[in-house]
């Protein structure tokens, strides 16, 4: 970020015939009464349950069990919850399941960016209906997945499967994980379809022209010019797509509850499965709050690593 | 150097690749919005045609099942309305000034504050679930809108500040520097120069916040009963114990999704055109 | 359905609509005005009529039957009702947080007899002895409270109080298409065993004619495939817990039951049986999928109804099959009508509770609706004195409620009451995992031994965690 881009808090007003004459307090006053009427309600709404959830992660409590009450367990609940095998089955599906799927956006949605990247016939319209899996509720997804594709004797998908000849075809019981990251990408790769199509719309055709008068190919121009130009919408449109990705539930919930066993399981589903079946939320809170730490930690990491492809891409 | 004007987009070089790409593009279009396509459809179908294989794809088509959809349609429809409405609303207002605040004055706080706030996201919402429930259960808002409106709010402003942020990052400073040099006000200045400026991104983040409040389940079935209940919870409550995908849990679901659906419909090209401008750098 | 308007609630007109759309951009004149309409405005007690009642439902078709009769309840009691219908997995969990956090969103809930004991026992839902007291003489004459089948009342109870009234009831039987029988010349006894059945399915199994033996549930979930294996479970002569709540599920019977179950299922079963619960395999069985399918008797109005079953006509009834004992093959459920303690209308409430589960209410179904889609297993009355009784499955779905035997589901002693499930609130996430587990050995992914070790360790945990077991 450039600093010197801004305005300073600091900065001396006298003297510079083009620098902004402000005393140097109000500048600051000014940027807090724009900033902490959003921050402070953020503040309010996610922390104050956030501290609760910590609280009670340090409890052992069970909803459906008032006659045994709730008790202090300290790090117990994290000993048994985290420490456990299954915990880091989940989080090694989570991982996995948010790569395969960013993944399958980064290339379907480079692919149809660069096929839109043209004037065709029905263009508009065709944008228009590939755009449209986004606005779908994740848990109609589900529905759409494990009862009008993929049902086992109803779906489409293996009404035509049968036609080719491929017989017990079941991927949502065979290939859990996998049909959870289709659904996600099929969710997602509208927004990095539209975000790619713009950092290719902004490419200066001059530059494709020098490419191609210095004897680059289609492919050439691809790696050249229009690769590195699109890292900065890529490192954007990755991290927003994490937050959401990481945190998948609706398509999982509906559509194979994390199932067969907890091969389709992420953490937000354990987290739901503990809270919300099983009905403990002193466990769940515990589940919850090293969910969140492990989460930031990947945020963080791929910022890092977006800003260092990025600054060698330019 | 201001904004870049639409580039002329390029021809391949040969007439068939141009309709190779074409034919690649059509064939995306039947597998991405083909299963959706599949949904309106097997709404105009009676529950027995919903059900054969293979697919019927000639079919005497029937309103009975989107004029009995339309029954229930409309209380959930309109506290969907209300709910994701008042808190898109509140987000914005809350989020722009704060984005605006973070891009433009220097900070060495900006960015881990960004920061910050994307990271209230990373709380399983199931884990928050309870204890959300306990304090709305004592301040009484149970079943009544503010419970999500409040919920949405703390969701969405987080992505409205990330993505203004972005948007407003890179504004051209002369502009602003020559605004208040001329001594115009902040509140004039956000109003008159930088809302237009970065209207495109504004349209494309309300649209996020719309669609993430409009799907939104677990909260949204956990914090209603039936006063207040939303369409997408609506949606999941078609599902009769012999509902697999019959064709009234079709039609129910593409009157559910026309909404969000139409505002990204529109919405769309906003968010091209405001990262084309040079939004990303 | 003419009375389907009472579902969506409000009907607002466009003026009231821009209205309340600018009152909300101001941001305070709307609560106040929607919290006064539509709320339950019951008074203090006696004048019943104008009050909203609030139920919460599964979305089973007797549930919606309900609902589409519910008018009849109005016009005679003046008392609004609205439903709110959800799946049960969401109904559960929606209602579970809303009486244990005492919330009083809902009047009504249906509550299954899994959940109805506990529920007594930490009062979420009124104990309903006072209310059935208060009735006058020919009331309760007129409801008749000793017609309710007495194995239902008594899992409907906790410490002998009764916490909810059946709406319907089941046990499990099996179904079976005469026609395929009588073509290939088998005869299916009354009182099956595992082991007949399994050769019939063998033969009978036939999936390029589209036919498939035997169809089971084969879902992950207690309420899923859980109900029938758990049956398979004690009829092989296998058991949860012994006496002291240690685990038993790595004993030879267990892995029998298992044995059994997966055979059946990956042999002769339908393909992709891990996602089918019981609405899957009801569709599949009624349109002529399998030659039979072990399941609840409550389906049998459905595959009975030639406007939803195709195999209306072939249809043949027997008792769940039985393995080395006769204890505990077939199962024992209800949903019940409950009223919760933080409900601000429980007068007006059990009027609604009792007339849902009436003489009256059995009459009014089978008038208007036919006589194959009355709420069973609850009365005498319904087998004994109604046209119900010429349903050819009724005297074995009778039969199999009276000798379900909750109390003393297994050969030997256990420290637990249920057939198909065990009555602790753990059960849920216990027969969760265990139901997991064994879809994944009927997807073939894990072998019986790993499953029962797994399930062993999954069913300790849950004695410790609850405290059952003194370690």
């Amino acid at each position: 970020m450039e600093v010197s881009d801004r305005i300073p808090e600091s900065a001396s007003a006298r003297g510079s015939a083009s620098g902004p004459r402000k005393a140097p307090g109000s500048a600051r006053k000014e940027r807090r009464s724009l900033l902490y009427p959003g921050l402070i309600v953020v503040v309010i709404i996610t922390q104050i349950p956030f501290l609760l959830t910590i609280y009670l992660s340090l409890q052992s409590w069970n909803i459906i069990r008032p006659d045994l009450g709730r008790r202090f367990v300290g790090l117990g609940n994290y000993t048994r919850e985290i420490f456990s095998a299954e915990f880091g089955t989940i989080l090694v599906q989570t991982l996995g399941l948010a790569a395969m799927s960013l993944a399958l956006c980064s290339l379907i949605g480079l692919g149809l960016a660069l096929l839109l990247n043209r004037d065709f016939f029905a263009k508009g319209l065709v944008q228009t209906l590939l755009v449209t899996p986004f606005f779908i509720m994740p848990t109609v997804t589900g529905l759409i997945w494990k009862n009008e594709l993929f049902s086992p004797n109803f779906g489409l998908v293996t009404w035509f499967a049968g036609l080719i000849g491929l017989e017990g075809f079941n991927p949502m019981a065979q290939q859990p994980l996998l049909m959870v990251a289709t659904m996600v990408a099929w969710q997602w790769e509208p927004l990095f379809m539209l975000v790619l199509l713009a950092g290719l719309s902004a490419i200066p055709e001059e530059e494709k022209e020098a490419a191609r008068l210095d004897g680059c190919g289609r492919l050439g121009v691809f790696r050249h010019i229009e690769l590195p130009h699109l890292l900065p919408y890529y490192r954007m449109v990755i991290l927003l797509g994490s937050i959401f990705i990481l945190q998948v539930f609706g398509e999982i919930y509906v559509g194979t509850a994390g199932g067969p066993g907890t091969s389709s399981m992420n953490l937000q589903y354990l987290t739901f499965q503990t809270g919300l079946v099983g009905w403990q939320v002193g466990a769940a809170s515990a589940i919850g709050v090293a969910t969140l730490v492990i989460t930031i930690a990947i945020l963080t990491t791929l910022l890092r690593t977006m800003n260092a492809v990025v600054k060698e891409g330019a | 150097m201001s904004s870049v004007p639409a580039q002329t987009k390029e021809k391949s070089p040969t007439p068939w690749g141009h309709y190779l790409q074409n034919a690649v593009l059509y064939l995306a279009v039947v597998v991405i919005f083909g299963p959706i396509f599949w949904l309106i459809v097997t709404g105009f179908k009676t529950d027995a045609a919903a059900y054969t294989l293979p697919p019927q794809i000639l079919f005497t088509p029937t309103l009975e099942q989107y004029v009995s959809a339309l029954q229930s349609f409309w209380g959930p429809f309109f506290n969907s309305l209300v709910i994701v409405g008042a808190s898109t609303i509140i987000c914005l207002l809350l989020g722009i000034p704060a984005a605006f605040a973070l891009s433009f004055y220097a900070n060495p706080r900006n960015e881990s504050i960004v920061f910050w706030f994307i990271t209230t996201k990373a709380l399983p919402l199931a884990a928050v679930l309870t204890p959300l429930f306990v304090i709305f259960r004592y301040l009484r808002l149970l079943d009544t809108p503010w419970a999500l409106i409040i919920v949405f709010t703390g969701m969405n402003t987080p992505i409205v500040v990330w993505m203004m942020y972005q948007f407003m990052k890179d504004l051209p400073k002369e502009i602003l520097e020559a605004a208040q040099v001329d001594g115009v006000k902040l509140w004039q200045m956000l109003f008159q120069i930088i809302i237009p400026l970065t209207r495109a991104g504004i349209a494309s983040t309300a649209m996020l916040c719309v669609i993430f409040a409009w799907n939104e389940f677990l909260f949204s079935v956990s914090f209603t009963a039936i006063e207040w209940q939303p369409l997408s919870v609506a949606v999941a409550a078609q599902q009769s114990a012999r509902g697999q995908f019959w064709a009234q849990l079709s039609a129910f679901t593409t009157l559910a999704i026309i909404v969000p659906v139409i505002v990204g419909w529109l919405t769309q090209k906003q968010l091209v055109r405001g990262l084309t401008s040079g939004a990303i750098k | 359905m003419a009375v389907r308007d009472i579902r969506e609630g409000k009907k607002f007109t466009r003026g009231q609509v821009l209205r309340m759309g600018g009152a909300l951009a101001a941001g305070s004149m709307a609560t106040p005005w929607l919290s006064a309409c539509g709320g339950s405005g019951g008074a203090s007690g006696g004048d019943l009529a104008g009050t909203t009642l609030t139920v919460a439902t599964v979305s089973n078709s007797q549930m919606e039957d309900m609902e589409s009769l519910v008018g009849d309840f109005t016009d005679k009691t003046g008392i609004e009702v609205r439903f709110l219908f959800l799946p049960e997995n969401d109904l559960r969990q929606r209602v579970t947080q809303d009486v244990a956090m005492k919330a009083g969103n809902f009047d009504i809930v249906t509550i299954g007899s899994y959940d109805t004991p506990f529920w007594g026992r930490y009062q979420w839902t009124v104990p309903l002895a006072p209310f059935f007291q208060r009735m006058s003489p020919a009331e309760k004459k007129e409801y008749d409270l000793e017609d309710l089948l007495e194995p239902i009342r008594t899992i409907l109870s906790y410490e002998g109080r009764l916490f909810a009234v059946p709406f319907y009831a089941e046990s499990s039987m099996l179904f079976y298409r005469k026609d395929l029988f009588e073509k290939a010349g088998l005869k299916m006894p009354v009182h099956p065993k595992w082991e007949q059945v399994s050769g019939f399915a063998k033969q009978l199994h036939d999936p390029d004619g589209g036919v498939h033996g035997m169809i089971l549930r084969g879902l992950p979930g207690w309420g899923a495939n859980m109900a029938p294996f758990a049956t398979f479970i004690n009829t092989f002569g296998g058991r949860w817990y012994n006496e002291d709540w240690e685990p038993q599920l790595t004993t030879p019977e267990f892995k029998e039951a298992v044995r059994v179950y997966s055979d059946l299922v990956t042999q002769y079963g339908q393909p992709g049986a891990t996602s089918d619960n019981f609405p899957e395999c009801e569709n599949l069985f009624a349109s002529g999928d399998g030659a039979m399918w072990y399941d609840a008797t409550s389906a049998a109005g459905y595959l009975s109804d030639p406007e939803t079953s195709e195999v209306a006509d072939q249809l043949g009834f027997a008792y769940g099959p039985t393995g080395t004992t006769p204890r505990g093959a077939h199962w024992l459920w209800s949903w019940a009508l409950g009223i919760e303690s933080s409900s601000r209308n429980q007068d007006a409430a059990f009027e609604f509770i009792k007339w849902a589960t009436s003489k009256e209410y059995i009459q009014l179904v089978g008038k208007e609706l036919g006589w194959v889609r009355v709420p069973p297993g609850t009365r005498r009355s319904t087998y004994e004195d109604t046209k119900y009784k010429g349903n050819p499955w009724a005297d074995i779905e009778l039969e199999s409620i009276n000798t379900a035997s909750p109390e003393q589901p297994t050969v030997d002693p256990v420290p637990y009451t249920g057939v198909q499930y065990i009555g602790i609130p753990e059960f849920q996430q216990l027969g969760d995992e265990v139901g997991r587990s064994l879809a994944s050995v009927l997807a073939g992914d894990m072998s019986i031994d790993e499953m029962a070790q797994q399930s062993q360790q999954q069913a300790l945990e849950i004695a410790r965690q609850g405290q059952y077991l003194k370690s």
